[in-house]
């Protein structure tokens, strides 16, 4: 599968520019700004028509519409999870995302509390497990190195003796 | 190329007033006339309009860049026989992301009023085009390995007599994922109601609920040129051969898009609005029937 | 004529993946009609002279999987099921993925295949294949057992287009050999499932490996 991908890549990457010359960089670089000076004409016409536009009739400021409800207040604003909601429960089996709901009473509840989490999978699956371990192991050799000096010399001497044995037994 | 423009920018609304009477007609109405969208955009351009005092200068900018953005996607595709003004390899993205662009500003715009029925209008249909610009890219790549080109009039090169009889499955199947795309960038029904008036049942309507006067005109405006520009790009694909004449082309090709709007007015009668995690599959299914489309075009290639 | 081969074959696919989808247990059974049709016009397609061999297999499998089998399948519904919804374990958009991913597979492994003869089109086995996977699919992610009926049907479908690769030296007495276990099958199994929901109350075969308590 991974030959047939392999092939597959090469012939969607096979048409492509052929030699890149000055002339062939410069090229997309016309054309988008072909496009940019386009974009921003449209705009300023657009701009310029709708100036034109208000100056005829009223303008006047008031407060949010929304479909006349009551007068928004910052505790009814869209947060970041809120606007985040949607796309999560799409890739629920992705993300792991979870809803917790705490309300009292079932059919008129007097307060309700309702928070959302998703796991950081890169932290979760990845480097926490990555650093349990290092910390163990980490953990494991400091008893190896307490830095007290009779350790020290013990293993200066079991390193002598292990070049000995190696020099002239073998 | 300015007779193509005006074409275009003259001819759009009268699409969504097709699919208007066909709706009509499925429910036994009269419905409005096919020039109501005119009728509107005038009318709302004579209006005043009202600001809220939450909103900042992005507000006022959102219709501008969304009508501007949309039009200079409509240089960007051939229609009909006619070629497009400005072309260059890998335009297909530049054409993806002004639609991007457009959808930003529109969904910035809504947070700014800071009212909790645009944001949910707006984080949906931020989940929704996060799907489907996945598919509508997977559509491109079996197009661009069918005509070997990355430039969206290159792509049309591929849909020529003789590759509609080599390739007609890959191309059919192409074809119905562009028309699911279509209904989810539209916000048509499948996804989203038009003319629904349920605050809760809103996600295109729900983002644009502030605006008033020129603004609304000119937001109405673009969503009939996106119509317009996206389904030109299917029925071109779907047009298997090109006139030399280009009057007669540009004809059949603007019925060939009344086609179209009245397509979208049966399936806008036929169904009714999914459950928001259905359109997740529906969208889903448009994507792997557009990779199936490519497994043929790669298996046929080699 | 190979062009509407093509066609035939790419949307028996298509409503495999449809099948993949579908939720309620009435589109389950008319997509699996669709798909039957559609597979029985499908050896008139294959080019060649039009003999009484080809004439009874398009006949039977129309007789049997079109009007027999959902006859079969829709009375065992309006029987046996309270709820028509039947949705599956992982959840329908990871069905779908994975569906797709089978198709995938199946292009993959029939690149692998080399045949002694050229078969009638380029897309046959995979797309036999891809049906075999996707019924396959069907059988073992959904709970309700009708839809695991239908997914062994689809399975045979995708035998059957197998099948046709060896059209013109299969004797009929095979064929109908392959009819016969179809239909011994389905009746076997609808007669099980009405015996399920009798004993039971439900044919939600994942409730079925625990025991529920004595029943008079």
């Amino acid at each position: 599968m991974v030959l047939f991908s392999l092939g597959s890549a090469q012939f969607l990457t096979a048409a492509g520019p052929e030699q890149v010359q000055i002339g062939t960089l410069l090229k997309p670089v016309l054309s988008l700004s072909k496009v940019f000076g386009v974009f921003f004409l449209v705009l300023i016409l657009l701009t310029l028509a709708r100036t034109f536009l208000a100056g005829r009739a009223s303008q006047r400021r008031a407060e949010t519409w929304a479909c006349g409800y009551a007068p928004s207040s910052p505790r009814m604003q869209t947060t970041a999870s809120s606007f985040a909601k949607p796309v999560l429960l799409f890739f629920k089996s992705v993300t792991s995302f979870k809803i917790h709901a705490v309300r009292s009473g079932n059919y008129f509840p007097k307060n309700l509390e309702l928070s959302s989490n998703v796991t950081d999978a890169s932290e979760h699956f990845i480097f926490r497990p990555f650093y349990v371990t290092l910390r163990k192991f980490s953990k494991g050799t400091l008893k190896l190195q307490s830095g007290t000096i009779p350790q020290s010399l013990f293993y200066i001497l079991l390193a002598t003796v292990a070049l000995l044995i190696w020099r002239f037994l073998w | 190329m300015v007779a193509r423009m005006l074409v275009c920018m003259v001819f759009s609304p009268f699409l969504l007033g097709v699919i208007g009477k066909t709706k009509a007609l499925f429910a036994g109405r009269k419905g409005p006339p096919y020039l109501q969208l005119y009728y509107d955009i005038f009318k709302l351009l004579q209006k005043g309009s009202v600001y809220s005092r939450t909103t900042t200068w992005i507000f006022r900018a959102a219709p501008l860049v969304s009508v501007t953005a949309v039009l200079v996607a409509a240089f960007l595709i051939p229609l009909g026989s006619l070629r497009a003004p400005i072309q260059f390899w890998g335009d297909v993205i530049l054409f993806a992301y002004l639609f991007g662009l457009a959808r930003f500003f529109m969904i910035l715009a809504a947070l700014d009023t800071g009212s909790s029925f645009e944001g949910m209008g707006a984080s949906r249909e931020a989940a929704f085009s996060c799907l489907s610009e996945i598919a509508l890219f997977l559509n491109f790549a079996v197009l661009a390995v069918l005509s070997k080109s990355f430039s969206l009039s290159g792509m049309i090169g591929a849909c020529s007599w003789f590759s509609w009889t080599t390739m007609r499955p890959s191309l059919v199947l192409v074809d119905l994922s562009c028309f699911m795309i279509l209904l989810v960038e539209n916000s048509r029904i499948p996804i989203d109601d038009p003319a629904t008036h349920l605050e809760l049942t809103m996600i295109h309507e729900g983002m644009v609920l502030d605006h008033s006067g020129p603004d609304l005109a000119f937001i109405l405006y673009a969503g009939a040129i996106k119509f317009f520009v996206l389904g030109g790009f299917l029925i071109t694909l779907l047009l298997p051969f090109h006139f030399y004449n280009p009057a007669m082309g540009t004809v059949v090709f603007l019925l060939g898009m009344v086609f179209l709007a009245a397509a979208v007015g049966v399936v806008e009668s036929a169904m009714a609005r999914l459950r928001l995690n259905r359109v997740s599959t529906f969208i889903i299914g448009s994507f792997v029937l557009a990779s199936f489309g490519l497994m043929i075009a790669l298996a046929r290639a080699f | 004529m190979l062009l509407g081969l093509d066609m035939a074959l790419a949307v028996i696919v298509i409503l495999a993946i449809c099948l993949l989808g579908a939720v309620r247990l009435g589109s389950i059974i008319r997509l699996f009609v669709f798909q039957s049709f559609v597979m029985a016009t499908i050896p008139l397609m294959l080019g060649g002279e039009v003999h009484i061999h080809k004439l009874v297999i398009v006949l039977g499998t129309v007789v049997l999987k079109v009007i027999f089998i959902p006859t079969m399948l829709f009375w065992a519904v309006r029987h046996v099921s309270i709820r028509r919804y039947a949705p599956g374990f992982f959840g329908i958009g990871a069905n779908l993925l994975l569906g797709g991913f089978l198709v995938g597979l199946s292009f993959f492994l029939s690149s692998g295949i080399v045949l002694t003869e050229k078969p009638f089109s380029d897309l046959l086995i995979p797309s036999a294949f891809s049906t075999l996977f996707i019924g396959f699919l069907l059988l073992i992610s959904r709970t309700k057992a009708i839809t695991q009926v239908v997914g062994y049907l689809v399975m045979e479908n995708g035998i059957f287009l197998f099948a046709l690769l060896l059209l013109e030296t299969t004797p009929l007495l095979v064929e109908l050999g392959i009819f016969l276990d179809i239909f011994v099958g389905v009746f076997i199994m609808s007669i099980v499932i009405n015996r399920i929901q009798n004993e039971f109350d439900h044919t939600d075969t994942s409730r079925l490996t625990a025991p529920e308590g004595e029943k008079g």
